[in-house]
């Protein structure tokens, strides 16, 4: 929605004509071929580079460095926790890898890093501002039905979900891996292994809005297994097994088609679960970790959260980094999860207070 | 793309690519870094695009991945230091700044919606976030924004 305000602050932001010049006299100079700016992965380029012919030519897949992954997390890189791929860490498609480079979670608020990696060229490097990832929300396997879903399959306990797309880190040249960061908030439950399920679909751009819109949103229209589902467009599917990901040079909208392509989960069991607090305030619980809180009642329990730390200081809850706070649940029921900008031990908490009333903790 | 049709590709989409990383970044610098890497792409990619949409389209999308990958690789924060004078027009010179005194992820989503024009869909898909953050977003822009901007498309 246009606003003519918004319109006249900010037309006269305007590209500078030396800045145009620079760009112009820029593309003329490097015949489209050079690279103008490198990425901060540059410091550990040769390095990397060298690991990347090893890995090409002996089959060994190459983790994410420990800088590289401190730098990914930030604030948050002390208390995440590394995975190695391989096993049942890794989903291989048609020569392309994807595994848990490392995760962090309190059984509510769960951030998983996931690498994608070409081992056969470089289809995800030459096209990475065309690709899109999906099918991110992590489910917990005995309650993947609870969530809004595109397909669901009850024989693995596990589906898609169509709403809670990945963000993409960025594409490091060096090691051809994409970094992709999927977070989720599960709703209350917590305990048990979960998955992600990565969907990657490349050339990804098509001149229609939004095909998501399509997809059925509610519970009730969840998939069996096995079942066919044919879309308003006619475009349509067959719910075979589980899926992982799958590549596609194909338009978004025709990743129906595709996602039966290949079966192969990438599993997060071995993350360790962070300790949770629990106070309550009127109906609803609230469960405080490192990274974040989480509130459960009520639909009539609202208002703003605060937090008021031992030496009496108010944080921000966040602003940047996992600033996202999802509103959601069945049966009359909110679950408010707000993340942290940066890790707060939680015996640093002195109270928390919702819509004015003040939390206790047991 | 031959060089002239960049030209004119440069001329048609370098002021959006431009305000979409300032409204990101919040620095002109940075700012005009981040639009001279996204207008190189277009010129190194030389894509076939359906339409003009789907070109803008492309082209925030990959300015939005830039100016994530910018702020996420070098951890700056910096504020914002530069906002082109507008002697004339007090009120648009107060609503820029306080825009971009937002958070970053706030100004970005009230750039695309009210500027761009984009549905809370579109800017989803944008910058990859579910629908529901960008209406978060958006709610908390207007919040903060709702002194000063006037309500005249029932915001």
């Amino acid at each position: 929605m246009k606003n003519k305000a918004f319109e006249e602050a900010f037309s006269d932001l305007k590209l500078s004509g030396e800045a145009r010049e620079r760009i112009l006299d820029a593309a003329l100079e490097d015949g489209g071929k050079a690279e103008i700016r490198r990425s901060a992965f540059r410091p550990a380029r040769a390095a990397l580079a060298a690991a990347l012919i090893f890995c090409l030519l002996t089959g060994v897949t190459l983790a994410a460095s420990p800088s590289l992954r401190d730098r990914l997390w930030g604030d948050f890189s002390g208390i995440k926790q590394d995975m190695e791929p391989g096993g049942e860490n890794m989903a291989v498609y048609d020569g392309i890898e994807a595994w848990i480079d490392s995760a962090l979670t309190d059984g509510y608020i769960t951030v998983v890093h996931v690498a994608v990696r070409d081992t056969q060229g470089d289809r995800l490097g030459s096209i990475y501002n065309d690709v899109v990832a999906s099918g991110g929300k992590l489910y917990w396997t005995d309650r993947g039905a609870l969530n809004h879903c595109m397909f669901y399959d009850s024989g693995e306990g596990v589906g898609m979900s169509t709403g809670y797309p990945p963000e993409i880190l960025g594409f490091d040249r060096d090691t051809g891996t994409l970094m992709l960061e999927y977070r989720t908030f599960n709703m209350g439950f917590s305990g048990g292994p979960s998955q992600v399920s990565v969907t990657i679909s490349t050339g990804a751009f098509g001149t229609e809005r939004i095909p998501i819109e399509r997809f059925p949103m509610e519970d009730e229209t969840v998939i069996e297994h096995g079942e066919q589902f044919v879309f308003a467009d006619g475009s349509g599917c067959v719910v075979d097994t589980t899926y992982d990901f799958s590549v596609d040079t194909s338009m978004f909208t025709s990743m129906f088609n595709n996602i039966n392509s290949k079966t192969g989960w990438v599993l997060v069991s071995d993350v360790e679960t962070l300790p949770l607090r629990e106070g309550t305030v009127g109906e609803a619980s609230v469960f405080l970790s490192d990274i974040g809180v989480t509130l459960r009642g009520k639909s009539s329990t609202a208002g703003q959260i605060s937090i008021t730390l031992r030496d009496g200081s108010e944080p921000t809850a966040a602003e940047g980094w996992m600033a996202d706070e999802q509103l959601g649940g069945v049966y009359d029921e909110i679950f408010r999860t707000v993340s942290f900008a940066k890790p707060i031990p939680a015996e640093e908490v002195e109270s928390f207070t919702v819509g004015g009333a003040a939390v206790t903790f047991e | 793309m031959t060089h002239r049709e960049f030209a004119v590709a440069v001329e048609t989409y370098g002021d959006m690519v431009f305000r979409v990383a300032f409204s990101s970044l919040g620095r002109r610098e940075d700012a005009e870094d981040v639009t001279q890497e996204v207008l190189l792409k277009l010129w190194r990619a030389d894509k076939s695009f359906a339409s003009e949409e789907h070109t803008r389209f492309w082209l925030i999308r990959v300015t939005v991945n830039e100016c994530r990958r910018a702020a996420r690789w070098y951890r700056r924060n910096v504020p914002v230091e530069e906002v082109p004078e507008r002697a004339d027009a007090p009120e648009s010179r107060e609503l820029l700044d306080t825009v971009m005194g937002l958070p970053e992820k706030l100004r970005v989503a009230a750039y695309l919606f009210y500027y761009e024009g984009y549905s809370t869909r579109e800017i989803a898909r944008l910058v990859s976030v579910p629908e529901a953050t960008v209406r978060s977003r958006l709610s908390r822009a207007r919040e903060k924004l709702r002194s000063i901007l006037k309500e005249e498309e029932n915001l």
